[in-house]
């Protein structure tokens, strides 16, 4: 990171859009902020993140591509207008679920989730009721990843490969079934993956292929993307 | 007694001085690196805030250690 990407050019024009903080943690507790990476969550190096100007932790990201910097700002901004128009209107049902949606996409909190489920129970906007499906599917999805990979945990060595090709199958059944990622987001990724691959198992060329396609739209932001993707094509060639 | 006291003193001390040195090099080598010196870098949260307030601009955090590579 601090040898390729923050020594590009895209860096240093894109990054005057914010005000940039360094933390150094140097085991010297004279020097600037040391313990600030645990206060705001970080657990290894490098940590990068997104805050407000109160301090709060709104997205954390690598900083990678420039891609990936404009969808960290972008989603942070995005929290920002949900946060602030909450605070504005605190009796209107839409304001309210969609920030605690924001809020519960950062981070579990179990009062906030039985307060949207009461909130969405009230009259909420067509816009609101279907931004709500979406994130109930995320939630679906992101369980599904959970699940995987306890099942993979509990595996022995050998089982393993087996053991993925049987989630394969499901995560396809399911993105057949009509659990499919929301919004174009890198949380679903593995998702993706798995589904493309079990289309793949099934003999489904076309629905592997749309999976593949979707996965595609990460290239940009992602560089191993074009690698993976490549891979599953020819898995896909394989099965023929 | 008191030769044994600072024999201690030195024993342990001393090492833990040099390591104390050691780490203020590595953070001073760290500040010269060019992905610093070629950014205008805010070193403490509540004047990176401050600024943001100020600007209304969001923060980006970047959490890097000087310790070790």
């Amino acid at each position: 990171m601090e040898g390729g990407p923050l020594l590009e050019n895209w860096w240093t024009e894109d990054s005057k859009n914010f005000v940039l903080y360094l933390n150094i943690t140097s085991k010297v507790e004279t020097h600037p902020d040391q313990g600030m990476l645990q206060t705001k969550g970080g657990n290894g190096f490098p940590y990068v993140v997104m805050m407000d100007s109160a301090g709060e932790v709104l997205t954390s990201f690598r900083p990678s591509t420039q891609a990936a910097l404009k969808d960290a700002a972008t989603k942070a901004g995005n929290f920002v207008a949900l946060r602030d128009a909450a605070a504005a209107k605190p009796n209107d049902a839409d304001a309210n679920a969609n920030f605690i949606m924001a809020k519960l996409g950062m981070k579990e909190d179990a009062e906030l989730r039985t307060k949207l489920s009461e909130v969405v129970k009230g009259k909420i906007s067509p816009a609101t009721r279907k931004a709500y499906e979406a994130f109930v599917s995320g939630e679906k999805i992101k369980a599904f990843g959970t699940d995987m990979s306890k099942a993979m945990r509990a595996a022995d060595k050998e089982q393993r490969d087996a053991v993925a090709a049987e989630w394969a199958v499901k995560a396809y059944e399911s993105w057949k079934g009509g659990l499919k990622p929301p919004a174009q987001e890198t949380a679903y990724i593995n998702y993706a993956m798995n589904a493309a691959k079990g289309a793949s198992k099934a003999g489904d060329k076309a629905g592997a292929e749309k999976i593949i396609v979707w996965i595609e739209g990460f290239a940009a932001q992602i560089p191993q993307i074009t690698k993976m993707v490549e891979d599953l094509r020819k898995e896909l060639e394989k099965e023929k | 007694m008191k030769l044994m006291s600072v024999a201690l003193l030195c024993f342990f001390a001393v090492p833990l001085l040099a390591q104390a040195d050691g780490f203020e090099e590595k953070y001073q080598e760290k500040l010269k690196k060019d992905f610093i010196t070629k950014a205008s870098w805010v070193m403490k949260l509540d004047e990176a805030q401050a600024k943001a307030r100020e600007q209304k601009k969001l923060i980006v955090g970047y959490f890097t250690r000087s310790y070790a590579p």
